[in-house]
């Protein structure tokens, strides 16, 4: 007992707490880790920010603010027999019992062993700003305002933690159902609700281990303007909402899985929510993000596992060049030749089936799926503006132009593959034949005019043959097109087609290859239609 | 008192001759005949090496699994300081690459590719595909290990299966090899493949592969690629269906039997000429390169080095034809290299390059990659040169004279048998064990060779052989490396 006694003295002489109404900073503190602003909330008997998290042994500056009528104060405590859960309830008592003292003590019992840190007492309108040296010992630290009855509103938990991130204010609804994609919570009522101070996406908290659902919700906070992309893993399926709009979808019943998606954030604090939900089997939720200069930071206790990472090695093209990337790439098959050019836009080729599979811009695509470890699966583009083509064959002999387009199959036997030419800029041009026809198929970007416009790809299609040519088509799109002078457009793309009349069959974008002295071209323009 | 000073003397004695020795380099070490010398790579590359080719002028192409191609040169020097250009990039994992005619050739994943310099400013610009008659399905086990041209011109491909076991039907022909011709035809050529680490040729032109063990290989082994020959693993078998090029689907081998016993059954099964015995002389046998040097290598002329990743060294193995079957013994070689062993290739100065990854898969040597150089120093190591099966027994050959009395004593020697189960599952732990006797060792009286009488040999079974006894003649300095493992598919007759 006397051993405890010691202790905590030793913890309280350690944890240095300097209170300062002064800007300057106490020696030592003119540097911190880490910033955090709490204000009072007017007239709701509230502090704005309900959780954050710090790393152990770190230097933290605290500004506190009170914009309302009453005085306020912020009182960091220790976590207590009940591991931060009791909203300091030791120091309140204590409070309590200083009676007649208490005005004069500003409501604060000094010295108590339980408190870590105090702002004092804080007049309406003023702030205070006051630094102090968080302990080594990981935990939840509950703080509070000791003005007698403020405590029960007025709470919250500082997470100490190694991995201490961004995340404020995060809360945890669980749900229990079963259900084979996330449901709509929203008319759903939650089984349980917690706050996750150490900012942590966590589904540990759930009692269950099958049929179960959850929602994270919380504030990020980024420090720079920027591309934040968050990569979300998970068993089974997960969805991640930035200001409430999706950025991941990683929905579904599925073993561990990982996907990713990135957002322009502006400096500040951003929404962010999680939803979750496991079905049967293994359960596991991991998330992190990337931004301005740092990667791969863990937004759960641990990161998305090592070989399901699929970030962190962005391919870029070299100034003035294109970049190839042969490999399994989502969308366009095993056999995918991604195509990066330097003007921020995109193309996959797969040389399964001869077609243009994918077009986007932006980033071109990580390797980090494949050069990480053994190198499975399939891996998506990086940049935005996905647009997919149609599976299967692009170009095919109909018996009439309106004639059902061939099922699409894994590999084509219709078509050859026969390699490419790079030109000077390493752009190339991909050679492939059927029957008697060769087909010489070169693609180049066309930067945008400024940067807000995405360019567009240019694509100029040679064929040349001899016999057996007739009533070849080619299919360019699919999907609901309106012909706009000489364009086509969707709510996607847009596309300008010379060399034949372009024709609308079903859902599907065809043109006729026509043949003059055994020759024919295409030329189209792909752009984004913004 | 006399008897102290006796012993007293013996130890002063002792120490002095310890001395001696040491004075004179008391045990040799692999280094002091083929020391090992990394190659500065391009900095900012991660260059997994997984192929290496000599071009014209003393320059050297390497691959690597990123799918990136290297050009170098001034690598052959003391002290290299290599000027790198970058020849390709964005293959996909490429494992093999041949110059040919002013071509390279690359296996990757989907197909053989040959690339040209057309412009001449360095970097190739022409990427004609010459053949893709087999599938990938994104599977990363679906590797496609290829070749040099053999003496047709002809290039071969080992097809790992889907997975560490399946075949997937939108990917033909896993477990197959494939030899592609000039003319770009694709032709099923063996079949019963699980994983192979590497391929390559021996002096005579025929063509061997390294598979490694897991479902129906108890143990990584050396395979030989005939012609129309079943390696072991029937998950494939199922690619019948697609060509008639080999006649009918063969029946299955049974698990839990051994490949002596099936191969009477299934005559188109061929018993790996030597096995690498797992744990032993690695884990993870890969490349395969012949030493044509000339002697620029060392005594080792003909005799084949197969890289190992597992372990970072290299193995060497010596092979005889008996019966119609090669088979051989394998030899530890040289161990300490920089990352995971999978490729080597000769250069023309009898330097062996050697190119390495542990992505994936573990490896001794740390580094997670590495480009590398063996060179011969012109001193013979004290080596089994040759172990070739005589009807009772074994001949070894030395690389030097060995001391006749060491050699002619049995005790001198141990010698114990084992196989592995042939089965489905994977691996196998070593069984059967026999331990035959050795009743003669009859040495040359050079002391180059010896006859060994070997009672109790068995067909079927690696015959590990360990020689802790033999000294080099005239001196206390024993084998660079005691043991070699023979493995006995065939017995000559008298």
């Amino acid at each position: 007992m006397k051993f405890f006694n010691l202790s905590i003295l030793a913890f309280v002489l350690i944890t240095t707490c300097i209170q300062l109404n002064a800007a300057k900073p106490p020696k030592g503190f003119e540097k911190v880790d880490q910033s955090i602003t709490i204000s009072t909330l007017e007239a709701q008997m509230k502090y704005d920010v309900s959780s954050f998290s710090v790393t152990p042994n770190a230097k933290i500056k605290v500004v506190f603010k009170n914009p309302d009528s009453l005085p306020h104060n912020l009182i960091f405590c220790t976590p207590g027999k009940k591991k931060g859960g009791d909203k300091g309830q030791e120091v309140i008592d204590a409070v309590l019992k200083l009676g007649d003292q208490g005005v004069k003590m500003d409501w604060e019992p000094k010295g108590h062993p339980r408190i870590l840190a105090s702002s004092g007492m804080v007049q309406p309108g003023k702030e205070v700003t006051f630094y102090f040296k968080t302990p080594k010992a990981e935990g939840d630290y509950p703080y509070i305002c000791t003005f007698p009855g403020h405590y029960q509103l007025m709470n919250g938990v500082m997470g100490v933690t190694k991995k201490a991130n961004p995340i404020t204010n995060l809360s945890y609804k669980i749900y229990h159902g079963e259900w084979s994609k996330v449901p709509d919570f929203s008319g759903l009522e939650p089984k349980k609700t917690g706050t996750l101070a150490n900012g942590l996406f966590d589904i540990t908290r759930s009692e269950i281990k099958n049929n179960f659902g959850f929602v994270f919700q919380g504030e990020i906070e980024c420090i720079k303007k920027g591309k934040y992309s968050f990569t979300l893993s998970s068993d089974d399926g997960s969805i991640l909402f930035i200001n409430d709009k999706v950025v991941v979808d990683n929905d579904g019943i599925h073993g561990i899985e990982t996907a990713k998606g990135s957002i322009d954030l502006n400096k500040g604090k951003h929404n962010i929510e999680v939803r979750y939900f496991e079905r049967g089997g293994g359960e596991s939720l991991t998330v992190s993000w990337s931004g301005p200069g740092f990667k791969n930071k863990a937004l759960s206790k641990s990161l998305p596992k090592r070989g399901q990472l699929v970030e962190g090695m962005l391919l870029e093209a070299p100034k003035g060049e294109a970049i190839i990337y042969r490999n399994f790439i989502d969308g366009a098959g095993p056999r995918a030749i991604g195509v990066g050019y330097h003007e921020g836009l995109n193309l996959a080729f797969d040389a399964n089936n001869m077609r243009l599979a994918m077009i986007w811009h932006g980033d071109f695509i990580d390797g980090a799926r494949h050069w990480i470890a053994r190198g499975q699966g399939f891996q998506p583009p990086a940049g935005n503006g996905v647009v997919r083509f149609p599976e299967g064959l692009a170009i095919a002999q109909l018996r009439t132009q309106d004639a059902a387009w061939p099922k699409s199959e894994y590999r084509t036997q219709e078509l050859e593959f026969e390699g490419y030419v790079l030109d000077n800029m390493q752009r190339p041009t991909f050679k492939y034949s059927r029957n008697q026809v060769s087909i010489m198929d070169n693609a180049i970007a066309l930067a945008g005019s400024s940067a807000e416009v995405s360019g567009a790809i240019k694509r100029l299609i040679s064929f040349s043959g001899k016999e057996g040519n007739d009533n070849l088509f080619f299919r360019l799109a699919a999907g609901s097109f309106e012909k706009m002078g000489d364009f086509y457009r969707s709510d996607e793309l847009t596309i300008q087609v010379e060399g034949g009349a372009v024709f609308q069959v079903k859902d599907e974008l065809r043109v006729p290859i026509t043949f003059q002295n055994n020759k024919a071209k295409l030329e189209i323009i792909y752009s984004w239609a913004d | 008192m006399k008897k102290l000073a006796f012993n007293l003397l013996c130890i002063i004695g002792s120490i002095i001759f310890l001395f001696a020795e040491d004075q004179k380099g008391v045990i040799p070490v692999e280094s002091d005949y083929y020391p090992i010398t990394t190659i500065p790579l391009p900095e900012g590359e991660v260059i997994e090496v997984s192929g290496i080719d000599i071009l014209p002028g003393g320059k050297v192409a390497i691959s690597s699994r990123r799918g990136d191609i290297f050009v170098g040169k001034n690598v052959l020097g003391d002290s290299p300081e290599p000027k790198w250009t970058l020849y390709a990039r964005g293959l996909h994992e490429v494992l093999g690459i041949a110059w040919k005619d002013d071509w390279l050739y690359v296996t990757q994943r989907p197909e053989v590719t040959r690339l040209k310099d057309g412009d001449g400013d360095g970097r190739a610009d022409v990427f004609e595909t010459v053949a893709d008659d087999w599938g990938i399905n994104g599977n990363y086990h679906e590797y496609a290990f290829g070749t040099r041209h053999d003496k047709n011109g002809d290039i071969w491909l080992v097809l790992c299966l889907t997975s560490s076991g399946g075949a997937d039907d939108l990917s033909p022909f896993r477990g197959w090899c494939m030899r592609v011709t000039p003319e770009g035809e694709c032709i099923p050529t063996g079949y019963g493949i699980r994983s192979p680490g590497g391929i390559g040729f021996n002096h005579l032109g025929d063509v061997f592969y390294c598979d490694n063990q897991g479902l129906w290989n108890g143990s990584s082994s050396l395979k030989h690629l005939r012609p129309g020959g079943f390696q072991g693993n029937p998950v494939g078998n199922k690619y019948f269906a697609l060509t008639d090029v080999l006649g009918p689907q063969p029946p299955e081998p049974v698990s839990g039997s051994r490949i002596e016993v099936e191969r009477k059954r299934l005559p188109e099964l061929v018993p790996p000429p030597v096995v690498l015995p797992h744990g032993k002389v690695g884990n993870s046998p890969a490349g395969i390169e012949c030493d044509e040097t000339g002697g620029k290598f060392g005594p080792f002329q003909n005799q084949l080095f197969i890289s190992e990743q597992t372990h970072s060294k290299v193995n060497r193995v010596f092979l005889e034809k008996v019966n119609g079957f090669y088979q051989g013994a394998v030899f530890p070689f040289l161990e300490g290299f920089g990352s995971g062993n999978i490729v080597a290739r000769f250069a023309s100065d009898g330097s062996m390059f050697t190119g390495g990854t542990n992505r994936g898969w573990g490896s001794r040597g740390r580094k997670p990659f590495s480009f590398q150089r063996v060179n011969w120093t012109g001193k013979v190591p004290f080596e089994v040169h040759e172990m070739r099966v005589k009807p009772d027994g074994f001949e070894l050959t030395f690389t030097q004279p060995a001391d006749i009395k060491t050699l002619s004593d049995v005790s001198s020697y141990t010698i114990e048998t084992y196989t592995y189960i042939y089965q489905k599952g994977y691996g196998s732990p070593e069984v059967d064990g026999t331990v035959p006797v050795i009743s003669n060792a009859n040495p040359a009286r050079d002391g180059k060779s010896v006859r060994l009488k070997v009672g109790g040999m068995v067909k079927g079974h690696v015959h590990e052989l360990k020689m802790p006894g033999i000294r080099r003649k005239g001196g206390e300095q024993p084998l660079l490396h005691e043991v070699a493992y023979y493995t006995l598919n065939e017995i000559p007759s008298p």
